[in-house]
């Protein structure tokens, strides 16, 4: 061995997983440096973990001085790193790191979990709007077409009717649908739906007027049960269902009530405006 | 109560690292705490090591760790295992910071290194190098000294002003004491890459205490 191979070696260690210098050689037949791990003192005698040197190593130090202080040298530098990676084995972060750290975890499972349940709602209450939005096309699309065949679109608008509450006049005129009052229409006898009642939502400062018989309204003697429900119905739509429209051109939705039977199907309309009286 | 205890280890133990970090992207919190009490050790003393600063070290321990909770995603499975992608995320802060401050801890010129005195530094003049029984009983009394004395930072200074590469592979293989496949996977590097920079490492740092030393003498007249 010469002071170059010497240089070249004594930096290097046999370490787990290599095959160590000069094909993996350890202390008795390679050259290179290794480190004792044969329990606390190992086979040659060094505490674990410190490097042992070949015989080739040490044959060359004794006979160069040079490369013995390199030798010396670099074995107190791996006792000061041996040294300080044993002291250091223990070292961890302080606890509040770990604290910190949980609370943050904590925060963004509680961050995910609400994206995640607003993303729900959000898809849901979609969803409903969605159904809703479907049903009522459905509905305007199955009223103007059953409009379409009765010839109710476009036809002159019919006229309107005394407020059953001063009238039960039937007399239409031009329209294939008379307007009815509940009482017309069979409810006042067997019916649930309480044309008191339903009277009785138009107020005094109210004016309504009789209930006109939707396209697809089943047979009143047929109803069972029901109820009358406020609504507001857009202008087009009492246009479409060919309803007489009071003050044409506006463009707020007009009140109405819907006479509603047991299940749940719209039988008859009746148009209300307030009073100033 | 035992075999329960040691049953519950046993089943800790069988939780391979990236399992753990799939439940903890689930949610888990239990999963995260064992992750993080199994790999911040490591993180830490890299950290530690590569900056020489405590504070530093927790520092950036802490933004790694906040990182893997913050975007778990990052993590491929087919480039690398956890303890590689979280070395990563810890060098990368580790620069972030440096460029932040620009500043290193450094050698002081001239310092007094009194304290790296060692027999075997004194003895280390010529043909006197001993048996490795004598070398063993010395190492002992120096490795005890080493502990109870300053040196260890001097040499930890000592650390901190290499290069960056020298210093990574400095810190996994000489004091997380990582083989060389360990510590190319940590540093995505190859193998001989890897031995070539700790030789170099090592030999800068032998120069910086020699001189460190020959500086101690100048100043005490020798």
């Amino acid at each position: 061995m010469n002071c170059a191979e010497f240089d070249g070696i004594v930096h290097d260690l046999d370490r787990r997983g290599t095959g160590g210098l000069a094909g993996g050689a350890g202390p008795a037949g390679g050259v290179g440096p290794t480190r004792a791990n044969d329990g606390p003192t190992g086979d040659s005698g060094a505490p674990e973990g410190a490097p042992v040197f070949s015989e080739a190593v040490l044959a060359h130090a004794e006979s160069c001085s040079r490369c013995a202080r390199l030798l010396t040298e670099i074995e107190g530098l791996n006792f000061a790193l041996h040294a300080i990676a044993a002291r250091d084995a223990q070292e961890q972060a302080p606890v509040e790191v770990e604290a910190a750290l949980l609370q943050t975890f904590r925060e963004q499972a509680a961050t995910r979990n609400v994206r995640a349940t607003s993303g729900w709602q959000i898809g849901g209450r979609l969803r409903s709007y969605g159904w809703y939005a479907a049903v009522a096309s459905a509905a305007a699309i199955v009223l103007f077409a059953i409009g379409l065949m009765r010839g109710w679109v476009g036809a002159p608008p019919r006229q309107p009717v005394a407020n059953p509450t001063s009238a039960n006049a039937g007399a239409s005129t031009g329209s294939t649908t008379a307007p009815i009052s509940p009482e017309s229409k069979g409810l006042e006898s067997g019916s649930s739906v309480n044309s008191q009642s339903a009277q009785a939502t138009t107020t005094a400062a109210e004016d309504a007027t009789a209930f006109y018989a939707l396209p697809y309204a089943d047979d009143a003697a047929s109803i069972e049960g029901g109820a009358v429900i406020r609504v507001s119905v857009p202008r087009s739509a009492l246009v479409a269902w060919g309803l007489p429209v009071p003050g044409m051109g506006g463009a707020q939705p007009i009140p109405a009530d819907l006479l509603v039977s047991a299940d749940g199907m719209p039988q008859a309309i009746r148009l209300v405006s307030e009073t100033n009286e | 109560m035992i075999r329960a205890i040691r049953r519950e280890s046993a089943k800790e133990l069988e939780l391979t690292d990236d399992g753990l970090l799939q439940r903890m992207t689930a949610g888990d919190e239990d999963a995260f705490t064992l992750l993080y009490r199994r790999k911040h050790p490591a993180i830490y003393r890299f950290a530690l090591h590569m900056s020489g600063n405590p504070e530093v070290a927790k520092d950036v321990t802490q933004d790694v760790f906040m990182t893997l909770i913050r975007d778990p995603g990052r993590f491929d499975p087919a480039k690398g295992n956890v303890t590689g992608f979280l070395f990563g995320i810890a060098r990368n802060h580790l620069r972030k910071r440096w460029e932040r401050d620009r500043r290193l801890v450094g050698l002081p010129e001239g310092e007094d290194l009194g304290q790296f005195e060692s027999p075997r530094f004194q003895q280390g003049n010529g043909n006197g190098f001993g048996h490795a029984s004598h070398l063993g009983r010395q190492s002992a009394e120096l490795t005890d000294l080493l502990v109870s004395s300053e040196l260890a930072a001097r040499v930890r200074q000592a650390i901190a002003t290499l290069p960056e590469n020298y210093r990574e592979v400095v810190a996994l293989c000489e004091l997380e004491e990582m083989s060389y496949e360990e510590a190319a996977a940590m540093l995505e590097c190859p193998v001989g890459t890897v031995r070539s920079r700790l030789h170099r490492a090592r030999g800068l740092l032998v120069e910086k205490l020699r001189d460190l030393q020959a500086t101690r003498a100048t100043a005490a007249g020798e």
